[in-house]
């Protein structure tokens, strides 16, 4: 079965504070400003999510947040741990519906991308996702079953084709 | 300038409310858990976020069918129809629990743990828009006073807006009253609903009507109180 899945890394986040936690760094304003502008030209390649998947960690749920509105209108957001850790099977299971989306972190979101293209988790750090990078894949949902169609980077500029 | 207002109150009381709902012996904690996630979904409305909605959104509607037969076993329905009551709100606790195991409710919670307080400025302005659409909703059921979907949909904005003024420290006792009312004609239109679902009803023919007058006279009250009261409820203390 032909499946798609978007594969986004947060945007920049802000420095923790000393002693501050970790999972409740915000977005920069630079992170927000470049990947507003990334949504936009999601949203002008027509792109519309019907599951938006993110992490629990604040700058996930505030990258997520600015992905909503690609929602379809009977899309909904889901928050799971899922894309806090490593990834596992159960993630795999979470690819349904005709666009799925899932926000994360690294190095999880290169581990995610190398395991769904070359069958090999390990390879993750060949694979790198940037803050704000959007990886569209297209395939089968499972290791190896997948290859990236468009790579929309935080920074502008056209879409990639290809890893 | 304006103190922000943080989650903490009600995010703590959803967390309490969490292994009292999986322990089953109070209805109570399924009722908490409703209202707890409930308030944290206008908390976010508040904030402008749409994120996190959907998973408190889940989570009431996972708990919602226990509750509905709480409230009806509770009101001493027939003898006839307790036992499939029960056998119906043990199948709707089995799917409650299931979702209670599930690794999103400790991911919400911990996201919710994360967000900002409210900027209340802000959150004045999006309570606004609350009240707007109860109006609306107000003025879409005087155009139908018979028809449930629409007295359903301002029970939900009147509740909405209710929690919005509580976060924000608003007078909000007119709104009380009026969901009250408003929660009666709801008690009545579930226990039809769900009598409408079962087979051996011919027998109950009584106690349908009785819950229809029940239904007719919250409607009635609901309305007179949102009549005698909208002034009070468009004007924020």
């Amino acid at each position: 079965v032909k499946q798609s899945l978007l594969l986004v890394r947060h945007g920049i986040a802000e420095d923790a504070p000393d002693g501050g936690s970790d999972e409740a760094r915000p977005l920069s304003k630079e992170g927000r400003r470049r990947f507003t502008a990334t949504v936009r030209r999601l949203h002008r390649a027509g792109t519309r999510i019907d599951r938006l998947l993110h992490s629990p960690l604040l700058r996930a749920v505030e990258t997520a947040e600015l992905l909503v509105p690609l929602l379809a209108e009977d899309g909904e957001t889901l928050v799971t741990p899922l894309l806090a850790t490593a990834p596992t099977q159960a993630l795999l299971a979470e690819v349904q519906g005709d666009l799925p989306a899932f926000v994360g972190h690294q190095p999880w979101m290169g581990q995610l991308l190398a395991w769904l293209v070359t069958g090999r988790r390990v390879l993750g750090p060949t694979f790198p996702v940037e803050k704000g990078e959007v990886v569209r894949l297209e395939g089968e949902a499972r290791p190896g079953g997948m290859r990236v169609r468009r790579r929309f980077s935080a920074g502008g500029g056209r879409p990639r084709r290809g890893p | 300038m304006a103190p922000a207002v943080p989650a903490a109150r009600w995010l703590e009381r959803l967390e309490e409310s969490i292994p009292v709902a999986r322990r089953g012996r109070d209805p109570e904690g399924v009722h908490r858990l409703r209202v707890a996630a409930g308030r944290l979904e206008v908390w976010l409305r508040l904030h402008g976020l749409h994120v996190l909605r959907d998973d408190l959104g889940w989570l009431r509607s996972c708990a919602g069918p226990v509750r509905d037969h709480d409230v009806i076993l509770h009101a001493r329905p027939p003898a006839s129809w307790v036992p499939w009551l029960k056998r119906r709100r043990t199948e709707a606790r089995r799917a409650l629990l299931a979702a209670l195991d599930e690794p999103r409710l400790p991911a919400l919670v911990r996201a919710l743990g994360l967000l900002p307080p409210l900027d209340r400025a802000q959150a004045e302005e999006r309570s606004e828009r609350l009240l707007a659409k109860a109006l609306a909703a107000a003025a879409h059921v005087e155009e139908d006073p018979h028809d449930a979907g629409r007295l359903h949909e301002l029970r939900r904005r009147v509740r909405r807006l209710r929690y919005a003024r509580e976060w924000l420290e608003q007078e909000v006792g007119s709104l009380e009253r009026l969901q009250e009312a408003l929660g009666q004609a709801n008690d009545a239109a579930v226990a039809l609903r769900l009598l409408g679902g079962y087979r051996d009803a011919e027998g109950l023919a009584e106690y349908r009507s009785l819950l229809e007058g029940r239904f007719c006279v919250a409607r009635e009250r609901a309305l007179r109180a949102w009549q005698e009261q909208r002034a009070l409820v468009s004007a924020p203390a």
